[in-house]
């Protein structure tokens, strides 16, 4: 007798800082929560050596932060550049030829439209600064779509590192509505030995390499003073399909099991 | 790690509302003979376990499955029968992704 069953869960993070001066007093309060991109490389490193032999262990990509003074985007948008693309098959072209993509972009991400349904498709292949392939068919027609850059792995100019927290974690759960864990960690850089304007953080298992997640600040950064903190804090959303009645798919030789049931992680 | 494991509920069954930690479930607990860890392809998100009961393992009325280290509890709205005529192969596949809202 074989039964298969299938599960997905989905990550989220968020993210904000704050400077304090060298006597620990706040030199600028909490910035609002801003999300942050979750990359390919992160996902990837949930499963292997890292994690477990089997694990898919979310906590581990909360261990350490890094701050740098890259500004490579992470997203753009249709919209900012004043344009919309089109989807037929494979080919995604941008509307009127106008130029939008780069050939940086392969390995990217587009997600077509408002809100969290739309379609996600990755670029396979640069073809011009108006057309690019895609990994799966579509159709879209004048359509607004985010390019996110998800094969990005680490940050662009990395100044320093640090798995040092200045609070104590803290893990919610909540079972209304969409399920989900919640983790939350405090992250504290060493005071800054010279004038630093931080343009990028990321997140992830180690202090110095590859990331889970990147940041790009809004506008011009974050400027810190000689002998000033950063702090920032990270927030990662992991929702859980649970509480809904699912079917699960069987394969009884011969037989009629019915598997239909309620299903919780 | 106590919690790779599948396992068949037998006797009495409950699956509370939500699970973080420990079992996912209550109920006589009939642990796999082995379990088998698929490999891993990176950028599919995705992993396959599956665990198999020998014929001499986990007999009676199924009333549901557990899977402890991925917190699922399934219950079946038949329950079922296995004999020691009978080998079980259960695959779960757990897929995981990021949240986009554009």
């Amino acid at each position: 007798m074989k039964i298969s069953f299938l599960d997905l869960v989905g990550a989220a993070g968020h993210y904000r800082t704050r400077i304090k001066n060298a006597d620990h007093t706040i030199a600028r309060d909490w910035s609002d929560w801003r999300k942050n991109l979750i990359l390919d490389s992160g996902l990837n490193s949930l499963v292997g050596p890292l994690s477990g032999f089997n694990s898919v262990n979310w906590s581990t990509m909360l261990v350490a932060a890094q701050m740098g003074t890259g500004n490579l985007a992470v997203q753009k948008d249709t919209t900012a550049a004043g344009v919309t693309i089109s989807q037929t098959g494979t080919a995604v072209t941008v509307d009127g030829g106008a130029n939008f993509f780069a050939s940086t972009d392969v390995g990217a991400l587009i997600k077509y439209d408002l809100g969290s349904a739309g379609q996600e498709v990755y670029i396979t292949a640069f073809i011009s600064a108006s057309a690019v392939t895609v990994s799966a068919t579509g159709s879209h027609t004048s359509a607004f779509a985010v390019v996110y850059q998800v094969q990005q792995t680490a940050l662009q100019t990395r100044v320093s590192g640090t798995t040092s927290t200045f609070e104590a974690d803290v893990v919610t759960t909540s079972a209304v509505g969409t399920p989900f864990k919640r983790f939350k960690r405090g992250f504290q850089f060493p005071a800054v030995g010279s004038n630093l304007t931080v343009k990028e953080l990321g997140f992830g298992w180690q202090a110095s390499g590859g990331v889970f997640s990147r940041v790009v600040l809004a506008g011009t950064g974050d400027a810190l003073i000689t002998g000033q903190i950063y702090e920032v804090e990270y927030v990662l959303t992991v929702f859980i399909p649970g509480g809904a009645a699912q079917v699960a798919v069987s394969d009884v030789s011969g037989g009629t099991w019915n598997t239909a049931g309620n299903y919780i992680v | 790690m106590v919690s790779s494991s599948m396992t068949l509920i037998t006797g009495s069954m409950t699956i509370p509302t939500l699970i973080t930690t420990g079992s996912p479930v209550t109920g006589t607990r009939n642990d796999n003979s082995s379990l088998t860890i698929g490999s891993y392809s990176p950028g599919t998100f995705s992993r396959t376990r599956t665990g198999h009961w020998s014929i001499s393992v986990g007999n009676g009325t199924i009333l549901g499955i557990a899977d402890t280290f991925q917190r699922i509890g399934l219950k079946f709205t038949t329950p079922v029968v296995k004999d020691n005529q009978h080998t079980l192969d259960i695959t779960s596949t757990l897929s995981w992704q990021r949240v986009l809202t554009n």
